[in-house]
């Protein structure tokens, strides 16, 4: 293992203990206030945890039971956050070869390397320009050049997309891939699309702790917690597994296919697009009788919230059935679109 | 109503009731008028001979050789002072900073007073230093010190709300690029308020050149030692008016060159361009 950590924030109830390998990246999701960034914090040496220990390369990062603390700049690892904050007074060039120069590189040396990791975000005819005259992409790109240019052994990256326009994302989005492929790095994300896109792994936190963890198509796919099942946009039903499917704690049956041992914890996704919607009852298996919590638009389609799922039917389909808050009706889940699988 | 009419001067909405601007006009005036009738007494037949007497040019340069010894004083000890009180967190840090800033709203006498205390013949300090032959009070090396005493808050307190107002996310983001805390303090954070530093600095030159109850009572009047200029100034009033006068209205200029100076600095511009 090229990272470990293991740390605890007794006052925002923070305890994460984790791995990543020699040349992966890590997506770190989680609702906000989850402690996304204290993680982040923690291994740049930018917040000191209570107690617990970090490795990186086998080189000891913190270690506070035997009092062991280095501080950021002797740490080798790089932090880009969500606002480029380029050093105002500075160029971009410059910016870049700040790094190089702090670990005593020569003047020269450090302009070469400047120059190499600019034209590597492809940012290399902006390296005159001062933080003040460039646009938001243009700015993160010269700080994800900033970021690499000391050769970091560990990169963290904290939501480097959100701040972005959406015209400019995806470009950087495809940079990133580039630039994290084959090397050791940490991202915090709220996009789906990101963990998907950039990394191998991801760890699901919730207040602090981990609350699931995987190979990112795995998670997304079979999630067993409620965040991330809204993160990848499924249903996600959970009770104890059946014969034919599943039982809820309600007593509620859900039938479909799936893997895991009867009588153990499972969970019941669906994708919301799958879900029909009426307002009698129909008697097939597999529906249940909701109330509608809000309708929010969706490009081509509506998605009708309510307390336990969602369904995305047509705008035509909803004007039909005179959907407005607080109405009662069917949802139908077909037992083929119904994937169950333990917990 | 006034509409904003291309080529004409425009006007934008401002919310200054009118009466407010009418009080404003009248403190403004409050702080002209006697600087205009001052300059009406001036005796400009004679100015450039009163100001050009030998006790005037001593005391004008001496004046300025202080205030220029203080102001790097001030800059030498202020800085560091305004970086640990910004960015550090202690016991006792609110105690620490109101004693620093006592200076501000001192009687300068009583600074006088308190200097003696510690570095007169018989001082705290004072008295270890003659032994070995060290006389502080009443030299030009005391006049330094009391325009010092006096300039000090001003650099430290501009300067502070400078650091607390950058923030430090900058230095976080130059630590984690590798860079030692002397290199971070070097590169980032004196480059980000070197515009408060600077006024802070312009500050305390004009509060020094103008320092009298202090110097007066720790350092003496001795002309071409410790005679200042407003030393200079309050002793030709009683014997020569349209010199005190004359002199006066030097001073005036000067500070009006420093005022502009700071002005034209004012802190946090550099940060508020980049924030954009």
């Amino acid at each position: 293992m090229t990272l470990h950590l293991d740390a605890r924030v007794a006052e925002r109830g923070f305890d994460v203990r984790l791995e990543v390998a020699e040349g992966e990246t890590l997506a770190i999701l989680g609702p906000n206030g989850a402690g996304k960034s204290t993680l982040l914090s923690i291994l740049a040496g930018l917040l000191r945890p209570d107690s617990g220990s970090a490795r990186l390369d086998g080189k000891s990062l913190f270690d506070l039971d035997r009092g062991q603390w280095l501080p950021p700049h002797q740490r080798g690892i790089s932090l880009l956050a969500q606002e480029p904050l380029l050093f105002p007074h500075l160029s971009a060039l410059e910016n870049v070869a700040f790094g190089p120069r702090s670990a005593g590189r020569s003047r020269a040396e450090a302009r070469a390397s400047a120059h190499h990791w600019l034209a590597a975000v492809e940012a290399a005819e902006l390296s005159a320009s001062r933080p003040a005259q460039l646009s938001g992409g243009q700015a993160q790109r010269v700080a994800i050049a900033r970021a690499l240019a000391p050769e970091p052994r560990l990169l963290l990256l904290d939501e480097p997309l959100a701040a972005l326009d959406v015209a400019v994302a995806p470009t950087l989005r495809r940079m990133l891939r580039a630039v994290l492929s084959g090397r050791t790095a940490i991202l915090v994300t709220h996009e789906v699309l990101d963990a998907l896109t950039l990394a191998d792994r991801v760890v699901v936190l919730g207040d602090g702790m981990i609350v699931e963890q995987g190979v990112t198509a795995e998670v997304l796919q079979r999630p067993r917690h409620p965040f991330t099942a809204r993160l990848a946009g499924l249903n996600l039903l959970t009770g104890v597994r059946t014969a034919t499917g599943l039982r809820m704690p309600d007593g509620t049956l859900v039938d479909g296919p799936g893997t895991g041992a009867i009588g153990a914890p499972a969970a019941a996704a669906t994708r919301p697009s799958a879900v029909s919607v009426q307002l009698e009852q129909p008697h097939v298996p597999n529906a249940f009788a909701v109330i509608v919590q809000d309708l929010e638009p969706r490009g081509d389609s509506v998605r009708v919230r309510t307390a336990s799922m969602a369904a995305d039917i047509s705008p035509g389909r909803a004007a039909a059935l005179g959907l407005s808050p607080g109405v009662p009706v069917w949802f139908t889940l077909p037992e083929t679109e119904v994937s169950i699988y333990a917990l | 109503m006034t509409l904003n009419v291309p080529g004409t001067s425009r006007e934008s909405f401002s919310g200054v009731p009118h009466w407010v601007i009418v009080i404003g006009i009248i403190g403004a005036a409050f702080v002209l008028l006697p600087l205009v009738a001052m300059a009406s007494r001036v005796n400009w037949g004679g100015f450039v001979a009163l100001v050009s007497s030998e006790s005037s040019v001593s005391a004008l340069l001496l004046s300025l050789r202080t205030s220029v010894a203080a102001t790097i004083f001030c800059v030498v000890f202020g800085v560091p002072m305004a970086l640990v009180l910004a960015r550090t967190t202690f016991r006792g840090q609110r105690l620490v900073r109101t004693i620093v800033l006592l200076p501000l709203v001192l009687p300068p006498v009583i600074g006088g007073i308190a200097l003696l205390a510690a570095f007169g013949r018989q001082g705290l300090l004072g008295r270890p230093l003659e032994v070995l032959g060290i006389s502080v009070a009443f030299s030009t090396v005391a006049v330094v010190i009391a325009q010092t005493f006096v300039a000090l808050p001003f650099l430290v307190l501009s300067l502070e709300g400078a650091l607390r107002l950058a923030g430090t996310r900058y230095e976080a983001v130059a630590a984690t690029l590798g860079a030692r805390p002397t290199t971070i303090l070097r590169r980032i954070t004196l480059p980000l308020v070197l515009p408060a530093l600077l006024s802070g600095a312009v500050l305390s030159f004009a509060r020094a050149l103008g320092e009298f109850g202090a110097t007066l009572t720790f350092a003496g009047s001795l002309q071409g030692v410790t005679r200042t200029l407003p030393l200079e100034i309050y002793l030709q009033r009683e014997i020569d008016p349209d010199a005190a006068v004359a002199l006066s209205l030097v001073l005036v200029i000067v500070s009006l060159v420093v005022v502009t100076l700071t002005l034209r600095t004012a802190p946090g511009s550099r940060l508020g361009r980049v924030t954009r």
